[in-house]
């Protein structure tokens, strides 16, 4: 998964590029880490002065914010440092559920709902909205599995 | 370098780039895992064996986080507890199992 983006700020192009686990500005790398470890969580500040630049990444979605707007989907940016550690907590439990209950499949698919929690969150600011779909979920997750167990053993 | 050149050569100046990690604070990963497992293992403690490897994993991780940062203590001192909570019920269920039986 590489990105690269040009910014302009006063009069000078700068080159930012994202390759999946390092951040090159204008040729110099920076090493990436995550703040989750369950769900890919990326947010770096790249600042030339005036011109603030943040480099987002929930999951497998990239996208850079200039000056307070995302140049991929137009919206505005959020800080995922707003996000509270409960969240956190129910996208592990969900790819740890998942894990269990489906193997590896329990386990993609529990990622997939952790960005679902993140994007949720930032978008409703609600408690309400992220439980009522981890609850769906996990319901969904424990379906599949007895799915699962029925279909092996009817083999 | 070649953009840096290309730079000098439009005349504007050259700043430096400013990268700085938002999250650095929020890095509780073992914390948030201790509680995790600590969940699961209290949710699953009737499968017997995986779940009390988990809460012994939670727990050792939500020690580990206690002791090598003193952020987030709320959250490893919930893994803990929820893990400790999680061996405890394994160890019941094992014990009833066996009794039973």
């Amino acid at each position: 998964m590489k990105k690269t983006w040009t910014v302009n700020a006063n009069g000078v192009n700068h080159t930012i590029e994202y390759n999946g686990w390092a951040l090159f500005v204008d040729g110099a790398k920076y090493k990436l880490k995550s703040a989750n470890w369950f769900v890919q969580m990326i947010d770096y500040a790249v600042n030339f002065g005036d011109v603030q630049c943040r480099l987002v990444v929930i999951g497998n979605k990239v996208d850079l914010a200039v000056n307070g707007r995302y140049l991929g989907s137009g919206q505005p940016y959020e800080p995922l440092a707003s996000i509270p550690a409960w969240v956190s907590v129910l996208s592990g439990i969900s790819c740890v559920m998942g894990f269990l209950l489906n193997s590896w499949l329990g386990l993609a698919i529990g990622c997939l709902l952790g960005v679902l929690y993140f994007k949720t969150f930032l978008k409703k600011k609600r408690a309400s909205s992220v439980i009522i779909a981890f609850v769906i979920a996990t319901v969904c997750q424990i379906i599949l599995g007895f799915g699962v167990v029925i279909l092996v053993s009817g083999l | 370098m070649e953009q840096r050149f290309q730079n000098d050569f439009t005349g504007a100046p050259y700043q430096e780039p400013v990268v700085i990690n938002q999250l650095e604070r929020k890095k509780d990963g073992l914390a948030v895992t201790s509680l995790v497992f600590g969940i699961l293992g209290i949710v699953f403690c009737w499968c017997l064996v995986l779940p009390l490897l988990i809460s012994l994993c939670g727990f050792i991780m939500g020690i580990v986080s206690l002791v090598r940062t003193r952020q987030h203590t709320g959250l490893a001192l919930a893994g803990v507890i929820t893990s400790a909570i999680g061996i405890m019920l394994c160890i019941l269920f094992f014990l009833l199992l066996i009794f039973w039986l």
